[in-house]
């Protein structure tokens, strides 16, 4: 088994993990980052742009990424994936798994000729299933590393990627390698996951397949995605009409996320501007309950979604049902005044929905968690980076709903309580 | 030396079949399955250009599943889109260097 010391583990390399791995390192203390995926970069990579600035959201994600990857302080182990952690008298020892990407790494250029020759399609799981990739593939275009990986669950083993690599890298009989990792102080950064498309059956987003969610919206609007431009995944029409249904997956305690999600209102709202910027033509339309835009220039950034003539309509959407052409009909109810529930078509329909964590189970450590499966803080007003354990920290998503500027602040938070805690013991021991 | 490396592959993919069980007809199937309809959806725009809804009529396919066919030939390269200010894309072959 291959042994590491380092200083802090830090578990998840979305943009908390990428920003708290950066303070630590910086501060001359060594880490691991641990990411289960192919790429570091974690939700963030694949978002369009964000809110309120419109900045280009893989352009400011992509130099953390090749910081990371660069620090001489930072170990990247990505496709890994830890399977125990033990608290002991000097710190933590993590077990973990590095998967097996099926190439020698060392050697391998990125020329993608093996992708190019696979001839197995599959689903593209960073494109949420809108689009094909083949069975051996680098993950997305800015993947850091650039390296690529063959689902061996998914090869039809036909040979063609070996033959066809100059490098000669290809190893099918590669295995997985157990890692122990010794470290004195864990930041768990775990992100989130979306509350199922399935979550609200009267919705019927499986089944009416121009009901999308917002991570595929997110797609369709980036410059590298799916299809290029924004157009209905039935049939590829470009859509004239599209329309976000709030709420979609939280403030509902039916579906088990009575919670705020924080994050949707000013998704969509950023969503119908792009939308309006590359769909000049189209009606816009955010059915909601009430808009939630607390955060430093959110309030004036739903002013200007309004100016630039989004419709916003205070109103539940009861159900969603598809005409004979797959465009789903919403039936609403509006909330201001009283009238009579109405169905509205629309081309396209985006539910937004909520953030759940995407990890509960933290694999032998004790940690608590609260009632809906975010990392609890020992003091949310005082020291909100603080576990209930010694030495463990946490940040982003993992600890609550939050946007991408108070994640990064969390993250540096629970850099510097990570060091001061590394100090604080060596201290001691000294 | 070309065919020591064949030879390699070879014993590799047979350790390979030995340790994890040959691969599915199943998944076989499906490959070649894929690869049909890749090919008569490619075939489909290599005349004139078409939208999804025309593809979808020739090739009796449905056309959430021609879409996802035609982002994979643009994405490898073998077909293209064409702009469109309203209604439906159109895709055309890319012409074979």
């Amino acid at each position: 088994m291959k042994e590491i010391n380092i200083d802090v583990a830090v578990i998840g390399s979305g943009i908390a993990g990428l920003e708290a791995s950066l303070d630590v390192a910086d501060a001359g203390y060594k880490v691991a980052l641990i990411e289960k995926s192919p790429s570091i970069g974690g939700r963030m990579i694949s978002l369009s742009k964000v809110f309120p600035t419109l900045d280009c959201a893989s352009c400011i994600t992509t130099p953390k990424m090749a910081a990371v990857s660069h620090h001489p302080f930072i170990n990247m182990m990505t496709y890994t994936e830890v399977r125990e952690i033990k608290k002991n008298d000097d710190g933590f020892d993590l077990y973990a798994i590095k998967k097996p990407r099926y190439i020698n790494e060392g050697e391998c250029i990125s020329c993608k000729k093996c992708e190019e020759v696979c001839p197995v399609y599959i689903e593209d799981d960073f494109e949420h299933e809108l689009s094909p990739k083949k069975a051996i593939s680098i993950p997305f275009t800015n993947a850091v590393p650039q390296l690529p990986v063959l689902d061996m669950n998914k090869c039809i083993r036909c040979g063609a990627c070996a033959r066809i690599c100059p490098k000669d890298c290809i190893d099918y009989l590669q295995k997985a390698e157990e890692i122990h990792i010794k470290a004195h102080s864990v930041i768990i950064s775990t992100g989130y996951d979306i509350t199922p498309m399935n979550a609200k059956k009267e919705y019927n987003a499986i089944s009416i397949p121009n009901v999308i969610s917002p991570l595929q919206m997110e797609r369709l609007l980036a410059p590298h995605g799916p299809y290029g431009k924004v157009i209905r995944p039935s049939d590829g029409k470009i859509p004239e009409s599209i329309a976000y249904v709030q709420c979609a997956g939280s403030r509902d305690k039916s579906i088990g996320v009575p919670y705020c999600s924080r994050v949707c209102c000013m998704y969509a709202i950023k969503q119908a501007m792009l939308l309006s910027g590359s769909l000049p033509l189209a009606d816009i339309t955010i059915y909601y309950m009430d808009i939630r835009a607390f955060g430093k220039g959110y309030e004036e950034f739903y002013s200007e979604a309004r100016a630039m003539g989004i419709n916003f309509v205070k109103a539940k959407v009861a159900r969603i049902t598809a005409d004979e052409k797959g465009s789903p009909v919403l039936r609403i109810e509006h909330q201001e005044e009283a009238s009579k529930p109405k169905e509205i078509k629309h081309d396209l329909v985006v539910l937004s929905q909520g953030m759940i964590p995407a990890v509960r189970d933290f694999l032998g450590l004790d940690l608590e968690i609260n009632e809906y499966g975010f990392v609890s803080s020992r003091d949310k007003t005082l020291n909100p980076s603080q576990t209930n354990i010694d030495g463990v920290f946490v940040c982003g998503v993992a600890r609550g709903p939050k946007d991408i500027p108070d994640t990064i602040a969390d993250a540096g938070s629970a850099a510097v309580s990570a060091v001061n805690y590394i100090k604080s013991i060596k201290g001691k021991s000294l | 030396m070309g065919s020591d490396r064949d030879n390699r592959i070879k014993q590799q993919l047979e350790i390979l079949n030995d340790e994890i069980g040959p691969v599915s007809r199943t998944l076989i199937d499906y490959s070649a399955k894929t690869n049909r309809l890749f090919n008569n959806v490619l075939n489909s725009i290599k005349v004139e250009p078409k939208d999804i809804v025309q593809i979808s009529d020739e090739t009796g396919l449905d056309s959430k599943k021609v879409l996802w066919i035609l982002a994979g030939l643009v994405k490898y390269g073998k077909a293209e889109q064409i702009s469109n200010k309203s209604g439906y894309m159109k895709y055309r072959a890319k012409q074979e260097k």
